[in-house]
């Protein structure tokens, strides 16, 4: 196994000098910092790169048809939930990919990833869609949509889908998921920025003085109360390309 | 651990007393001693408030023993359990390795907790940080605060105790136990305490002073200064171990 979430956690206590049973920064916070800073790290580096290293792929997704509509949920429309938090990039590419099997209507055994495709639109522009015969949503030209956490698949409504593969850009898993000796998915090359960043955090929260906490005591000095940036505004930190 | 007979002919000889019958040990040096070690407990409690002392100044004092809490996970200490008054606690570490490894125990009284004599502590992967009380309300609901029950995320359960309180109205003031509350609950299961017991008064020069060795001399100087005061002589006694005394507790603390 590679780096685990709990390597750089310790590495980080250790660093801070965190280690002792009293200690302010307890390991979920240093945890939740790592995926913060993490977070954004990773979706930078996935922007950056045209490469496969964090796709992540899903091959049997169970898709729903909406029966009953409510809020957010139109009636006879497919769907499946993401079954993951996903990066928000821009033109919702945080979706590398979503295909369907039609292999009755395929000449040769071709794997499904072969199969149908689907496009990516939003609710605003399938009106538009619909008008041109060329563009009109249908089982070989699908299209989906994203709202929120659902995905709805459109032109397949005539035909039974049960399932569809799809490749996913993963955000790091959230604090209350993530595992800390399971494999963390993060570029190796970025892991010094990432400990330098959550140093950082760490640092200014240990500056804060005693006097902010109620613990009675009166005998410290006002004028220790750390004031400096502790980041420029101009540090590459700061900067996106987005 | 300090032998009483060697406090008693060190005082002998600063007082340049040796053989004299003027000081006796029942009338002037068990009481100067105790005097001693119960400033010394003063001290050193304030020195644990200011997390100045390591636990190692006080290594004859330490005592690891296994609790099973109560279903508040809740533990009681009673001093017909553990022998010894417990004095400050060191460590709270739940869900203890212990040896033989043993099922908790059927509780016929499960408000209470059992302390357990017949197992020992082996280890433990998990520590409960101290709370006050108001950080222990404060802290339920915070994921990133020990003893918060809301982080269900295993890897990270973090425990604490809230310091010694008296949960139970009614009790007589000479039956109150003191107990303290662990959370993430632990209801009935078991727990190892790290703890200092109080040192105890000497009664015969037979004894030995639960001090470490190097603290003999604070404990000699602390004696002369009792001495010197029931004395009353305004000697150089008074004025010279006071000196070495403060000097000697700043370097301790």
């Amino acid at each position: 196994m590679g780096k685990v979430l709990r390597h750089i956690v310790d590495d980080i206590a250790v660093d801070l000098r965190q280690i002792f049973d009293d200690r302010k920064v307890r390991e979920s916070q240093i945890a939740y910092w790592v995926i913060m800073v993490g977070d954004r790290l990773k979706s930078q580096h996935i922007n950056k790169r045209s490469s496969g290293a964090f796709l992540h792929t899903f091959p049997e997704v169970p898709v729903q048809k909406v029966e009953v509509p409510s809020d957010n949920l139109p009636r006879y429309r497919y769907y499946f939930d993401l079954p993951t938090c996903i990066y928000d990039f821009h033109n919702d590419q945080g979706i590398h990919y979503i295909t369907y099997s039609v292999d009755a209507e395929l000449p040769n055994e071709l794997p499904p990833i072969t199969n149908v495709k689907f496009g990516r639109t939003t609710p605003a522009r399938l009106t538009t869609l619909y008008m041109n015969p060329h563009t009109k949503p249908d089982v070989k030209n699908p299209y989906f949509y994203r709202s929120g956490e659902k995905i709805f698949l459109m032109g397949v409504e005539c035909i039974d889908i049960e399932t569809v593969e799809i490749g996913l850009f993963m955000t790091l898993p959230p604090i209350t998921e993530i595992k800390l000796d399971e494999e963390f998915d993060f570029p190796d090359e970025l892991l010094f920025v990432l400990k330098k960043q959550v140093l950082e955090m760490g640092r200014f929260a240990l500056m804060v003085p005693q006097e902010r906490v109620n613990d009675g005591d009166d005998d410290t000095n006002a004028a220790q109360v750390p004031t400096n940036k502790l980041t420029s505004v101009n540090d590459p930190i700061n900067r996106s390309d987005e | 651990m300090i032998a009483v007979s060697e406090i008693v002919s060190r005082i002998n000889a600063a007082l340049d007393a040796e053989g004299s019958g003027r000081y006796t040990f029942s009338r002037d040096f068990q009481p100067a001693i105790n005097y001693a070690i119960e400033f010394y407990v003063s001290v050193f409690n304030s020195a644990f408030g200011d997390n100045k002392l390591s636990e190692e100044n006080l290594r004859e004092l330490v005592r690891t023993r296994i609790w099973q809490t109560s279903e508040d996970s809740r533990v009681f200490f009673n001093t017909d359990d553990t022998v010894e008054e417990v004095w400050s606690i060191l460590a709270v570490m739940p869900n203890p390795v212990i040896k033989p490894a043993t099922d908790p125990i059927v509780n016929p009284n499960p408000d209470e907790s059992i302390f357990v004599p017949d197992v020992v502590f082996i280890s433990s992967e998990d520590s409960a940080a101290r709370q006050t009380h108001e950080e222990w309300a404060a802290a339920q609901k915070n994921i990133f605060m020990p003893g918060n029950l809301t982080l269900e995320n295993t890897d990270f359960q973090d425990y604490a105790y809230k310091n010694f309180t008296h949960l139970k109205p009614g009790e007589a003031a000479n039956e109150i136990m003191e107990e303290i509350e662990i959370r993430p609950y632990l209801n009935e299961k078991f727990v190892a305490v790290t703890y200092l017991v109080f040192p105890t008064n000497i009664s015969q020069e037979s004894d030995t002073v639960l001090f470490p060795k190097s603290m003999k001399n604070l404990i000699i100087q602390k004696a002369l200064y009792f001495i010197s005061m029931k004395q009353g002589d305004g000697t150089n006694l008074y004025s010279i171990s006071q000196a070495e005394i403060n000097s000697l507790v700043s370097l301790m603390s």
